[in-house]
């Protein structure tokens, strides 16, 4: 199958640089999907699970924080402040970050519920691609 | 003669030790400069790519997007986020914000204060400044980056900010430092023009506008983390520079001191040969 470059840059610099055969991931309009060839597309990427199969015909799965994805003529860049392969996710710091949102949550005073929400759902993301694609 | 003597030896003793101590600190700002540096060079593929899409977004929809954040908000106030360091000895680098910061502040502004120095020195002269992220130049967290990012949009959509302005110190090279200040907020469409951008109709999902507002928070982040990074990168550099000047003084001097004590030590021998010379004369 024909494959395309994929590089996903952090703050931290670059995470990853591959060439892949298809990635999926949710826009914040819906999931899609990604093969060789796709035309230039810019879209905001939402807080959720991503993944990819590389050239070997092995899928690699993300939890991403939210962001932004480019596929350009070339290549397709994803840029997010955070990324985390299934391997390098802590699931006891998941777990813990999903209760202290939680109880943020019960006590909706003074705090910005909003970001409280997102944190919650990066925590269940995270939580999420770790328990169902543990390698 | 002797008291003369031992009062200068106790002054090289002093002079070599805070020589140890500026050298010792000169290294430290060294290494703290590298690291500034490599943070430096990461981030970079993560600001020119968003800062790209930006201009892309903008170029290949001209005047036809319209943006909450490029527009200027006529009420409302305007804020300053100013970099400082947390640190002394870093020679001229707070001073020179300071003076730059105090041309351009109104009374009525508003500072996000980066820096326990700039902190004290608002204190001091009784303005008032949001103390949340003083730390930030020291921890570089990009979390709390983003917090104050989503702080700022969501009041400049609120119409509670007229304009955002940064002012950190921008890296020449390893000895000139230059305070500079930047317009963050609105965006200036004319940022982005001088570039080069691929000329192939892109799709944007849901539409121009949706990724737009989402991306300038983005880019927001980045350019504040980019500042941010490259004063830090400026203190460590200035600090290197001054520490380096004091160690260079200090071997100066000492070798003065030096000099002094075996004229000295010369002359107080010199006294006492001659004093046992006319002492067998006699």
């Amino acid at each position: 199958m024909a494959t395309f470059k994929l590089k996903i840059v952090t703050p931290k610099g670059v995470y990853q640089e591959v060439d892949v055969e298809m990635l999926n991931l949710r826009t914040t309009t819906g999931q899609i999907g990604i093969l060789a060839h796709h035309i230039p597309l810019a879209s905001s990427i939402d807080i959720s699970e991503m993944n990819y199969v590389d050239s070997h015909h092995d899928k690699h799965y993300f939890a991403i924080a939210g962001g932004f994805v480019y596929v350009g003529e070339e290549d397709t860049t994803i840029i997010t402040s955070a990324i985390e392969s299934s391997d390098e996710i802590d699931l006891l710091r998941a777990q813990n970050s999903k209760k202290r949102a939680e109880d943020r949550l019960k006590t909706p005073q003074d705090i910005d519920v909003l970001r409280a929400e997102i944190a919650l759902k990066k925590a269940i993301t995270r939580i999420n691609v770790k328990t169902t694609h543990q390698t | 003669m002797a008291n003369d003597m031992q009062s200068i030896k106790r002054r090289i003793k002093s002079v070599e030790s805070t020589k140890k101590i500026t050298k010792a600190m000169q290294l430290v700002a060294t290494s703290k400069l590298r690291k500034a540096r490599n943070q430096m060079d990461e981030l970079r593929p993560y600001y020119s790519k968003i800062q790209e899409t930006v201009g892309q977004i903008l170029e290949s929809n001209k005047g036809m997007v319209e943006s909450p954040y490029l527009i200027e908000n006529q009420a409302g106030k305007h804020i300053y986020i100013i970099v400082t360091s947390s640190l002394g000895l870093c020679g001229g680098y707070n001073a020179n914000v300071f003076k730059t910061m105090v041309e351009c502040l109104k009374p009525d502004d508003e500072i996000y204060m980066i820096g326990s120095k700039g902190a004290s020195y608002l204190a001091h002269h009784h303005i008032d400044y949001h103390s949340q992220y003083v730390e930030l130049n020291s921890t570089l967290d990009f979390k709390d980056v983003i917090r104050l990012v989503h702080e700022l949009t969501k009041r400049y959509q609120n119409q509670e900010i007229a304009s955002i302005q940064m002012i950190y110190t921008k890296f020449v090279n390893n000895l000139t430092f230059q305070p500079c200040v930047m317009d963050l907020l609105p965006v200036h469409t004319q940022d982005f023009e001088n570039m080069t951008l691929t000329k192939k109709a892109t799709l944007f999902e849901p539409s121009p506008e949706a990724v737009l507002n989402d991306l300038i928070p983005m880019y927001l982040q980045s350019v504040i983390y980019g500042y941010l990074v490259e004063s830090v990168t400026s203190e460590n550099a200035s600090r290197r520079t001054s520490m380096e000047n004091a160690t260079d003084n200090a071997e100066d001097l000492i070798e003065e001191l030096l000099l002094k004590y075996n004229q000295a030590r010369q002359s107080a021998i010199t006294n006492e040969i001659s004093e046992i010379v006319a002492g067998a004369n006699a």
